[in-house]
This record gives structure tokens, sequence and C-alpha cells, in this order.
């Protein structure tokens, strides 16, 4: 009798430990090259200059797809042929956009956007014209 | 739901004195992002700020933000000038800067 009641615990010990390893096994977070090997190739290079900016020889934009500022920076700096690249982090998987924003928070704590990297390392954010035009057009 | 219909719900927040900005596309523009992040997440959050994809982590910017009183009282307009002040509200070009509370 001991001996059943022994092993119908030991059963429900395992199927526990099943459930969670297989719980924790799902959980699992898929590795960042392998989210980064899924996106395109303008994607993957725009996340690895968002990464090393300083590597880039023109201003870099870190953006979100949604905002005004970034729109009216974006305006502002084709209107006056101003080169620049810029990245969306929002249009990027979570894993990945919380790696950036993590970069992006290197030069603005704040975390806001646009966050405006010029090429001399230059931190401007959000949309300011004129600080944009001093550092710029001058 | 959409901006047209955002819009003329947002209209009524001139009765307590939050007036959509007077530059209609700049306010089209803002609300359709607004629905795009209803369409995305469930909610209105700030088109200026990034959403984490959750509405209790992300309640202080679900439109109207919860800086909007503070920033149209002190700046004249939110941080993402859809709402401004009865003193700005004829103004087309009014679009101060504003730092973002947040951080």
């Amino acid at each position: 009798m001991a001996a059943s009641y022994l092993l119908v615990g030991i059963g429900f010990l395992l199927i526990i430990f099943g459930i969670i390893y297989f719980k924790s096994k799902n959980s699992k977070e898929e590795p960042v090259e392998e989210i980064l090997k899924k996106l395109t190739q303008e994607e993957q290079t725009l996340y690895k200059m968002a990464l090393k900016p300083e590597n880039v020889p023109n201003t870099f934009i870190y953006a979100l797809s949604t905002c005004a500022h970034c729109k009216k920076t974006r305006a502002f700096l084709d209107e006056n042929k101003v080169p620049y690249t810029i990245i969306y982090i929002d249009t990027y998987p979570k894993p990945l956009y919380k790696i950036l924003l993590e970069k992006l928070k290197v030069y603005n704590p704040r975390g806001s956007y646009p966050t405006i990297r010029l090429a001399n390392g230059h931190i401007i954010t959000g949309f300011r014209e004129q600080a944009l035009r001093e550092a710029l057009l001058k | 739901m959409t901006a047209e219909e955002l819009y003329q719900l947002f209209k009524k927040e001139e009765e307590k004195g939050y007036y959509l900005h007077k530059n209609h596309e700049h306010c089209m523009e803002t609300l359709e992002s607004l629905i795009e992040n209803l369409n995305n997440y469930g909610y209105l959050n700030c088109p200026c700020r990034l959403a984490n994809n959750d509405a209790e982590k992300d309640r202080h910017t679900i439109c109207p933000c919860v800086y909007r009183n503070i920033d149209v009282k002190e700046h004249g307009a939110c941080f993402c000038h859809l709402f401004v002040s009865e003193e700005h509200k004829d103004d087309e070009n009014f679009f101060p800067e504003i730092d973002d509370r947040i951080g």
C-alpha cells in the first residue's frame, strides 16, 4: 500500500517537473542573432549602425515611425539637403528595440525622440530647428 | 475607430480648455499615428513615445497623457502638440520646444 502511494507521489512529481521544464524551455527568448537573421539586409545594417553611430559618417537619428517631431526633423533635413541616416526603433522586434533603446539612452538618458547624433558627436534631442540650423547649416 | 472619430472625441476636450491644434495637417497626422498605436497595441499610446505594448506600464502616456495638463499650462501645448491652450487655439504655427517629462 505504502509502495503504491510512493509510486503515485513520484509520478506526480515527475509530471510537475516535466511541466516546469517544458514551460521554461518554451519561454526562453530567441537569441538576438536569430532575430536579426529574420530581418531584411537593410534593417540589419541600420541596427548595426545604431549600435555604433560613431562609425556613421553623417547625422544619425533614432526615431519613432509615429512621432511628429521625427517627421518634422526629416522634413527639415530633406529641405536643407542634409544627409542623414534614420532608424525607427518601434519597427524592430521587442528584444532588439530594447537593445536600441539602451544605446539611445547613452546619448539621451530621457530616451526621447528624435535623438539626433551629429557626425561630430554632438547630440540634439527633439525637433529643434534653430539648433539644427546652427549645427548643420553654418 | 478612425482618426476623424478620434478628432470628434477629442474636440470635446475643449470644454476643459484643451484645444486641438489649429494646423489640421499636423493634427490629423498625429491622430492617425494614435490610431496606428491603437491598432498595434490596443490603446492610444502617445505617438511621440515608445510603447511597451502593456497598457498598465504605459498608463501615463495614453492620450491624453498625464503630462498634458501641465505642459499646456507651462508651454501652451502638450508634448506632441496635439492639444494647445485657449490662448494658442488659432495659431497654426504654434510648435513650442517642449522637453519630454519622462526620464
